[in-house]
């Protein structure tokens, strides 16, 4: 980290009239546009804070989305039935499996919640201008719950079972089926957009 | 691979986990902390093999009663049929859901047991310090790493049959206690991975070439 | 820095836009937002009422689970079983669908479907698989409710089923109950629903027909129960009656016309028809519709029972119900007003559409004209041995104008008295009569008969004493003439003798005219020719 790298990336040229110019220094929210033609340079450094958090608040919607509303419903001989993300860890429960509920409930549903939460938690006081208290515990609890978090194998288990009955009933994909599929992507691109190193280097 | 270079061990620099700071290495190395984030630095993850060792005996042990052992016992109509993690395999090709019956071959059968057999081959190679072909061991590492938590599809299956098959006399499904066992070899394998140290693999290979020990 | 000696020069720096341009990114949250809210809002609208209902049991139902259904069609889930605080039952509340939250009245029922048999019938087969449920039924129109009563059987009849029910009379259930079929002509076309004791006596079963048989139920329609077996003997052998093993097992109940009616008017919603104990009971009685009328009889009815015939000219139109005694208090004069039922039918006159059986007669116009061409009640001697009185309607066109009574209670048809009443009146006439004016007048006739008696005597007596002797004198001169003729009628008077010689010649002349006639037969030419001219 010379002095000279760090003056290389004080400037930038213009890609629509190549005007070359110094970034601002201070540049906390905001965007940076061209002296001259008024495009828009860089988009400072709000936008790693955004749109992870953007991300993380729209995966939060989702999340609690497809908690509220059923999975999947499932019609068989007239007979209807909803199934919700909780009720298989309930039913695992009730059939004395207490340590496989605990796996599933851990990694479907306390995994992502921990990791949206903490998406909002690093996030959004940054967005606001300031560093989150126990940001660097946060930022290890976040690299550590990521595997844990197994949205996406759930969400291809559900389309294993409900292939599987196909067969033998009718089988509807809820409003949940859908959020968890958006929510999938969504904690798939949130994880994209942080940059662990980026961040460090703003709050540090 | 083996361009020429240092390791940041070999240079007394230990990189922070947490943050990525580059912290150069005090003397007593345990209980250092990270200038930037205050992470505990460590070289290596301790005891690493050892605790990697740990966890994939103890997947190894589950393995079989996970594949012997029904993982949801079907009861449809009073008939009961019992399903292992093979049996649903190919109860899914028997039907000519073969894209299905892949998917479950592979995350189920194949995975784990590559999974396996690649710790114990990356744990061994560590320990025998070998020096040979390290980039391909890592890719080895890094599919299984990527690839472990997939094979919880059918623990996810079985809870979602579980929540959804549930009209009484018509169809009745219940997890089996391969379930579980199952669930177990793939966290227990996970925690294996995670556990073990990819850097060991380098660490035998000296940037010249020759095998150097710590 | 020497290698790079334009940035010593003043470059222009880039402008910072401070304003807060919101991130296009955050249309993504906003998108989820809305979505959600939009699920949440449809969940929400579509979030029905919370309705409660007790149970006596909750058996098979499950929280969250089961399921409310409206024909097969899902309208609600359970969300709790509770128990009331007395313990008594279980209160489930049931969370229906926005769309059924209309039908929530006084009418709506609530019913646990489980595996059960009646009726003759199995139902609710289907829960033994796919798990118990709670049965609904909705009507229309009702006074707005949200706790509800649990039915612990499924009702018989939805609201919404097309058809009728009728209220049928019957002296005892037998072996009915709800559920039991009614058939027509064999074919099951409706079921008990329910039945209850009446204030009056007897009970009314309810039973509902099926649209279209429903229009088979005319008020010439008959009920009865086909309950169990009907073992007949007679002369024509031994008849076994009965219908379907079904019925033997769990009754049920017929209807039909009897042979020659056809159902007649349809009947109405709920109306009333008596339910008899067999089939034939119900053909036989041919008119179903009757009319209740009081007659006022003052003297002694000794013999007159209720069920005893009212006839017309011979012809039994009805029978009598009621006799009482109702004393006058201000003239202590008896009255015995006697209740009749008449069957129009009977004597021809239609019956009115609708009439309710026993009700008063619809017909006033009709009766009145009867009544003024002299129709009246008379009670009379069915039976000289036992006493037994009928009651007679009769046309007396001599008796003085009467008229019906319609505004007290049952009507009133008039009245003549009675057979023995006319006979003590024919006494008190005969106790009217001077009978000892008229037993002096007899006193006398009998003593002017004597006198004659006596005068014919003294005739006679002189009439004895004048002729006898003359009549003597005759007597005596006959016999005189008797011995006379005596004497010459002796065996040995000459004259005897002389007889007998006279006899016996007489006898050989008659021997030889004989011969003679013999040989002039065979020789007739002998007359001529004399005897022996051509030999023999």
């Amino acid at each position: 980290m010379s002095d000279v790298t760090l003056h290389h990336h004080d400037l930038v040229a213009c890609h629509e009239c190549d005007l070359l110019q110094h970034l601002p220094s201070e540049r906390r929210g905001g965007r940076v546009r061209c002296r001259r033609c008024g495009c828009v340079l860089h988009h400072s450094g709000h936008d790693i804070v955004a749109v992870p958090l953007a991300l993380g608040i729209t995966a939060l919607i989702l999340f609690a989305l497809s908690n509220a509303f059923p999975l999947l419903e499932f019609a068989l001989q007239g007979q209807r039935d909803a199934t919700y993300l909780l009720a298989g860890i309930r039913e695992l429960y009730a059939q004395q499996m207490p340590i496989l509920a605990s796996v599933v409930l851990f990694t479907t549903v306390i995994a992502p919640l921990l990791h949206i939460a903490l998406l909002i938690y690093i996030y959004l006081p940054l967005s606001l201008g300031h560093r989150p208290p126990a940001f660097a515990a946060a930022m290890r609890a976040t690299r550590a719950i990521l595997p844990w978090s197994m949205l996406e194998i759930f969400l291809l288990g559900v389309l294993v079972a409900a292939v599987k009955l196909a067969e033998q009933a009718t089988i509807v994909p809820g409003p949940a089926a859908w959020a968890l599929g958006l929510l999938v992507v969504v904690l798939a691109a949130a994880a994209s957009q942080v940059h662990p190193h980026r961040l460090w280097d703003r709050v540090a | 691979m083996n361009q020429p270079g240092e390791t940041a061990f070999a240079r007394d620099l230990i990189a922070c986990h947490t943050c990525g700071l580059v912290n150069r290495r005090l003397a007593a190395g345990i209980g250092a902390r990270c200038a930037r984030c205050g992470a505990v630095l460590h070289r290596r993850i301790p005891r690493s093999l050892s605790r990697s060792w740990a966890f994939l005996v103890a997947a190894i042990m589950l393995y079989l009663p996970a594949n012997v052992l029904p993982i949801m016992h079907v009861t449809t109509l009073g008939r009961s049929r019992s399903d292992t993690i093979l049996s649903g395999a190919e109860y899914l090709l028997a039907h000519g859901m073969w894209p299905l019956a892949l998917i479950v071959f592979v995350a189920s059968i194949l995975v784990p047991l590559t999974k396996i057999a690649i710790l114990i081959y990356l744990l061994l190679s560590v320990h025998l310090r070998s020096a040979a072909r390290p980039m391909d061991r890592l890719r080895l590492y890094r599919f299984t790493e990527f690839v472990g938590r997939w094979s919880m599809v059918d623990v996810f299956v079985v809870t979602v049959l579980v929540a959804l098959v549930h009209l009484g006399r018509v169809a009745e499904i219940e997890a089996g206690l391969g379930a579980l066992f199952f669930a177990g070899v793939v966290v227990l394998t996970m925690l294996a991975a995670k556990t073990f140290d990819p850097r060991l693999i380098w660490d035998n290979v000296k940037p010249d070439g020759r095998s150097t020990a710590h | 820095m020497a290698d790079q000696p334009h940035i010593d020069e003043p470059l222009p720096e880039a402008l910072l836009d401070e304003r807060r341009r919101v991130s296009l990114v955050w249309l993504i949250p906003l998108v989820a937002l809305v979505s959600a809210i939009w699920l949440g809002y449809r969940a929400y609208e579509q979030q029905g009422p919370l309705v409660s209902i007790s149970f006596r049991t909750a058996e098979g139902l499950e929280a969250g689970k089961t399921r409310v259904r409206f024909k097969d069609v899902d309208v609600g889930v359970v969300e709790a079983i509770e128990l009331t605080p007395d313990l008594g039952k279980v209160q489930v509340r049931v969370r229906l669908a926005a769309n059924v939250g209309h039908f929530l009245n006084d009418q709506a029922r609530f019913w646990v479907v489980r595996p059960r048999l009646s009726g003759g019938r199995v139902s609710g087969l289907e829960t033994l698989l796919g798990g118990t449920y709670i049965g609904a039924d909705f009507a229309l129109d009702g006074v707005e409710r949200r706790v509800f009563e649990g039915l612990e059987t499924p009702p018989i009849v939805t609201a919404t089923q097309p058809g009728k029910v009728f209220t049928l009379h019957a002296a005892s259930l037998g072996s009915l109950s709800e559920g039991s079929p009614v058939r027509f002509r064999g074919i099951e076309v409706g079921r008990v629903v329910g039945y209850a004791l009446r204030e009056q006596g007897g009970l009314d079963v309810q039973v509902f027909v099926d649209a279209p048989h429903d229009a088979q139920v005319g008020v010439n329609t008959r009920f009865w129960n086909v309950s169990g077996v009907g073992l007949t003997l007679d002369a024509s052998g031994i008849r076994l009656n009965s219908d379907s093993l079904a019925s033997i097992l769990l009754g049920g109940i017929a209807f039909g016309t009897p042979d020659g009616t056809g159902p007649g008017e349809p009947a109405v919603e709920g109306a009333g028809f008596q339910l008899f104990a067999s089939e034939d009971l119900a053909m036989e009685r041919r008119f179903l519709q009757r009319e209740m009328w009081q007659l006022a009889f003052t003297g002694s009815v000794r013999g007159l029972l209720p069920g005893a015939p009212v006839e017309l000219r011979g012809i039994r139109i009805g029978d009598v119900r009621d006799v009482q005694l109702r004393l006058d208090m201000n003239d202590l004069e008896t009255q015995i007003p006697v209740t009749i039922a008449i069957e129009p039918g009977r004597l021809g006159i239609a019956p009115a559409v609708g009439a309710q059986d026993g009700a008063q007669s619809a017909n006033r116009a009709l009766w009145d004209r009867l009544v003024a061409n002299g129709l009246r009640a008379q009670i009379k001697t069915a039976n000289l041995l036992t006493g037994a009185l009928y009651v007679d309607l009769d046309f007396y066109p001599d008796d003085a104008p009467r008229e019906i009574v319609w505004d007290e209670g049952l009507p009133r048809l008039p009245t003549v008295p009675t057979a023995l009443d006319e006979l003590r009146g024919l006494l008190t006439r005969l106790a009217r009569l001077p009978l000892d004016r008229m037993g002096d007048d007899l006193g006398k006739s009998l003593a002017a008969l004597h006198q004659t008696m006596e005068s014919t005597n003294a005739l006679l007596q002189r009439l004895d004493r004048e002729t006898v002797s003359e009549l003597s004198k005759t007597l005596e001169q006959t016999r005189v003439t008797l011995v006379g003729l005596e004497k010459v009628l002796a065996p040995n008077s000459p004259l005897q003798a002389e007889a007998s010689r006279v006899l016996r010649e007489l006898g050989a002349a008659a021997r030889s005219f004989r011969i003679m006639a013999d040989y002039l037969e065979r020789h007739p030419e002998a007359l001529i020719r004399g005897k022996g001219a051509n030999g023999q």
